[in-house]
């Protein structure tokens, strides 16, 4: 849920401060983002009544490479408990495709944009502002803050 | 001047439910603040001053990141967002300033894309009425 703005999208402008994944992360294992489930191991649950579960079940039991213990549970559901010590499931997009680690930051300067328009568009269609680094960006974002924010006091 | 390292936004550090500031910097990969375009452009002819007022404290914040569930990162911030009804202080420190402001989030909501990407986005808005600046 998102409260509407006051203003029209076309009445309003957006400080971006982005660090997208293909480019500003990499793919790290458990251990170097202290993963808890590495840490302390972690549980599984699979419906194996539909088509979903059997291949969840079919991956951990035959494909999967860890080790595990599976007991099924009264409510029907099939819990694979995985013990500490070994990677997880998670998976981070490269190109398109899911590959297993989680997602660091890599040492890159974000990008720092300055676009017309709000998370409901750009009605004006204008092309955004990228600036050359953090501090033309704050400039540009406090000198604006400080107008609107002279007009406020004044009333 | 300090030396700065390659990264420009040094903090990103939004409170709990309990009011205790946490530093998730390191789970979001866009931050947008969505602040009005000018001071003439909100003010038509037909508006009052309050209106006015009104119109230029209206300003949104939308992290959006990576789903982490370690203790004190973005989802241990973010999972009390529809149970509690706290405003929460968000600080955003780039260049050697900050911006800090007081803002009611208002959703946490995960997204599993079908290749397996678990992602967030937390939106807020003020929560006083007034016009965070740099500092």
């Amino acid at each position: 849920m998102r409260v509407q703005p006051k203003l029209p999208a076309a009445a309003v402008k957006t400080y971006s401060v982005s660090a997208p994944l293909e480019t500003h992360w990499r793919v790290a294992t458990c251990t170097e983002v202290a993963c808890p489930r590495e840490e302390f191991g972690w549980t599984t649950l699979c419906l194996e009544s539909d088509d979903l579960g059997q291949r969840q079940a079919h991956y951990i039991r035959n494909l999967s490479g860890r080790k595990f213990t599976e007991r099924r549970r009264e409510d029907g559901m099939t819990e694979f408990n995985f013990p500490p010590g070994q990677r997880c499931f998670s998976t981070v997009i490269r190109d398109g495709r899911a590959v297993a680690g989680h997602p660091k930051r890599i040492e890159r300067p974000e990008l720092f944009i300055v676009r017309d328009g709000d998370w409901r568009g750009n009605p004006r269609e204008t092309a955004p502002l990228v600036h050359s680094g953090p501090d033309s960006w704050v400039d540009d974002f406090a000198t604006h803050q400080q107008t609107l924010a002279d007009a406020a006091n004044r009333g | 001047m300090a030396k700065q390292s390659g990264i420009g936004m040094t903090t990103l550090s939004i409170d709990d439910a309990g009011g205790t500031v946490r530093a998730i910097k390191n789970d979001i990969t866009n931050f947008d603040v969505a602040t009005p375009r000018g001071v003439q452009e909100v003010t038509g002819v037909d508006k009052s001053a309050m209106e006015r007022l009104l119109l230029l404290a209206d300003m949104s914040f939308s992290p959006s990141g990576v789903f982490n569930p370690s203790a004190n990162q973005a989802h241990d911030v973010f999972k009390t967002v529809p149970s509690t009804s706290v405003a929460r202080t968000t600080t955003l420190t780039v260049g050697g300033v900050t911006l800090a402001a007081e803002l009611l989030y208002t959703d946490y909501s995960l997204k599993r894309a079908a290749s397996g990407e678990l992602t967030f986005d937390a939106p807020g808005v003020l929560a006083d009425g007034t016009v965070p600046t740099w500092a």
